[in-house]
């Protein structure tokens, strides 16, 4: 049984496009139907998942969108606030020099800051909420930055522990260090996409990842997986009787070269998944031995699908055994 | 301690003539770096003198222009092609590949690209401001640059504006200028840091910092400035925070990369006004995606909160013309069927569906909404060649006013 992953934070990367934000909602809905209370975390410019659940968008104040699953979009500004003042207990410091306007001036122009305080503000969600507040959150799903800011995410702390810190940030980042690397804890899935480009990029990815954060990801996931519904090579699916039927509708050669590339367009989705999982099989870096989780296109059975059925959908295709079903 | 353009000298610098610049923006898996490397082909084949800085570009695209690896300074692409693509073969005619062909052996053409390394880039201009060796190998030492030119990703944010503006000085016969960005949101890091980075540079704290390391001989007169200012109480603030050791790397890092930040001043200040520059186009490229979309809105909103524009909106890879136009789509999409035809009218109908969504929202977004269909032979799992590129990136002009040469 691949899923559900122990780990309680866990972040879901990938290259953009590949439908990462659409695999953090499934799994974290997915954690939601067994019973735990779950956050998913993005930082984005705009709110893109509340949306999905037909909710109005949030900011850094977490949201219900779904049973026992909750939903924010990172803020720097508040999560260095609420680490002074709040954490810290530093209102005085957090007014007097963060707030300075020259130092803002820094927070916004140097690299790395905001990164800090981004995965500061995880190590408080999966490790001090309790002792600090009471509460905590069974499961807490991030929808990782996109790129390859996503594996420079992972060095940052070791990346700053040579900055010659000390005091509080310095202390932050080994903390933040030692979360990451606990696999016991922190998990990472790699999503990405059966098309050309994105198992190039996975493919070339996964390693960079893998060295990033000392050991490999949990899995892959593979978005829009068209497996199931669709099996047939593009010359068989052309001389099917169906397509051909389709074909008289439409007599000009124009219009027909339209179809076929459409139809090419779905097929192709199931030869890159094939070359996908033999890509991966074919490594010896470990990577082979990971587990493939192939979640379906909806689209391709249910074409009138909302976003949240979509999302229930897939977290159902997750598997395990759900209990607010 | 950074000087300023004198009005004068700001006035030399905006009379230059600029390479007309054109920023491609989009969500990622759009197909901008294919897109942006397509236009600049087409451009240089035209005859223009084309740059392109490119982002990550696959594999498939770098073997494409030629080229194994694309360095960080650039490299000229050949752009004289034997073979014709695949995509022209069906939809261009005769004469359009003649005059391509004439104009391969003739044109004055010229096709420059290189790939976005901010942290070579730095080290570059390290050794072109001639630093003393000692001053050097201190610098190549310390932990924040060495973190800034190898590990940290978001430092590609903030340095290529910086970039970007080189090319005018490496390059200054240029004609074009195509950006190729990172995906999403990060692509506003890059527009909006050129403002960031000049006013981190401008700040006092920068001249605190320095003063905290040594300077020795500006010590006595910034002192009082100094504590007037209420300076000590912030520097005694981030000791606190962040410890001694960090400041003194930190003021050490100012201190060493003084002249570079010189440099670097004066080509953001080029930078921001080029960005700005009412001949600058800005391209947002969704494809047929909600997410892709909402990302291309949130960009377009972006850019106009930095008091920049959109000009033309790219729909890639949108429903085949010929088949949307076609009346028989419509029994296609009301047949019965069962099975794989299912599947297959389902996904028609999502597409239908999606791409009038997509347009509905970028519409409103730019000048100019263009849409470029699936391309038959372009998306295929052969090798992609320098003509399809060329292809690819005619149809784009073909299909749009404000991308015309």
């Amino acid at each position: 049984m691949i899923f559900p992953f122990q780990q309680r934070l866990l972040f879901v990367c990938g290259k953009g496009g590949v439908g990462r934000t659409t695999i953090s909602c499934a799994m974290a809905q997915a954690y939601a139907l067994r019973g735990e209370r779950v956050l998913l975390v993005q930082w984005a410019l705009r709110d893109s998942i509340s949306g999905r659940f037909q909710k109005p968008p949030c900011n850094h104040t977490v949201q219900v969108v779904a049973p026992g699953l909750e939903t924010m979009n990172f803020q720097p500004d508040e999560a260095i606030r609420e680490y002074f003042v709040d954490h810290l207990g530093l209102r005085l410091l957090h007014q007097l020099i963060i707030e300075n306007k020259h130092v803002q001036r820094l927070i916004h122009a140097a690299p790395g800051v905001q990164e800090l305080f981004f995965l500061g503000r995880l190590f408080w969600l999966t490790c001090l909420s309790l002792p600090e507040r009471g509460w905590q959150y069974d499961r807490i799903i991030v929808d990782t930055p996109a790129t390859g800011h996503g594996a420079s995410l992972f060095q940052l702390p070791q990346t700053i522990s040579q900055f010659g810190m000390t005091g509080p940030l310095a202390y932050e980042s080994e903390r933040v260090a030692k979360l990451l690397a606990d696999s016991k804890i922190t998990g990472v899935i790699l999503a990405t996409l059966p098309e050309e480009l994105p198992v190039e990029e996975t493919i070339e990815f996964a390693p960079q990842l893998t060295a990033a954060l000392g050991r490999p990801p949990l899995a892959f996931v593979l978005n829009r997986s068209v497996r199931e519904a669709c099996s047939l090579k593009l010359n068989e699916a052309v001389s099917s009787d169906w397509f051909q039927k389709m074909l008289q509708f439409i007599p000009s050669e124009q219009a027909q070269v339209g179809l076929k590339t459409l139809l090419g367009e779905v097929i192709k989705r199931s030869d890159y998944e094939k070359i996908f999982n033999e890509r991966i099989l074919a490594q010896n870096n470990g990577l082979e031995k990971l587990p493939i989780i192939a979640l379906p296109d909806v689209v391709l059975s249910q074409p009138q699908a909302s976003p949240s059925e979509i999302i229930m959908a897939l977290a159902k295709s997750f598997g395990g055994d759900f209990k607010n079903v | 301690m950074f000087k300023k353009n004198t009005p004068q000298e700001s006035r030399i610098a905006n009379s230059k003539k600029l390479p007309r610049l054109t920023v491609f923006l989009g969500a990622g898996g759009v197909g901008k770096t294919t897109l942006s490397a397509g236009y600049a082909v087409a451009l240089a084949e035209q005859g223009l003198k084309v740059g392109l800085m490119s982002i990550d570009p696959a594999k498939r695209l770098k073997s494409a222009l030629g080229v194994e690896e694309l360095p960080e300074l650039g490299c000229v692409i050949q752009l004289a092609t034997s073979n014709d693509s695949h995509a022209d073969k069906k939809n261009e005619n005769k004469s359009d590949k003649k005059k391509d062909s004439d104009n391969n052996k003739k044109s004055e053409g010229q096709l420059i690209a290189a790939l976005l390394l901010v942290g070579d880039s730095l080290k570059r201009w390290v050794k072109a401001e001639g630093l003393s060796q000692a001053s050097e190998q201190r610098l190549l030492l310390n932990p924040l640059f060495r973190a800034i030119t190898d590990k940290l990703a978001t430092a590609t944010d903030t340095f290529a504006a910086v970039r970007m503006a080189e090319w005018v000085e490496l390059h200054p016969e240029l004609d074009e200028l195509i950006i190729d960005t990172a995906p999403g949101i990060h692509a506003i890091d890059f527009l909006s840091k050129p403002e960031k980075l000049i006013s981190f540079l401008d700040s006092k704290l920068v001249e605190w910092l320095k003063w905290f390391v040594g300077g020795q001989e500006q010590k006595s007169g910034l002192w009082q400035k100094v504590v007037k200012g209420g300076a000590r109480k912030v520097l005694d603030g981030l000791a606190q925070i962040g410890g001694q050791g960090f400041l003194i790397n930190f003021g050490e890092f100012l201190i060493l990369l003084d002249d570079v930040f010189l440099t670097m001043l004066k080509r953001l200040e080029t930078a921001r006004s080029w960005l700005r520059n009412s001949d600058t186009r800005f391209v947002l490229v969704s494809s047929v995606r909600e997410d892709t979309a909402k990302v291309a809105l949130e960009l377009g909103e972006s850019l106009k909160a930095l008091h920049m524009k959109a000009r033309v909106a790219v729909i890639n890879r949108s429903f085949p013309e010929d088949l949307a136009n076609d009346a028989g789509l419509a029994q296609i999409l009301s047949s019965q069927t069962s099975g794989e035809a299912t599947f297959f009218v389902n996904a028609l109908k999502a597409n239908i569906q999606t791409e009038a969504y997509v347009k509905n929202q970028l519409g409103p977004l730019s000048e100019e909404l263009v849409c470029l269909p699936l391309m038959a032979d372009l998306d295929g799992v052969q090798n992609l060649r320098l003509a399809d590129l060329g292809s690819l990136g005619r149809h784009l002009i073909a299909r749009s006013e404000k991308l015309k040469a």
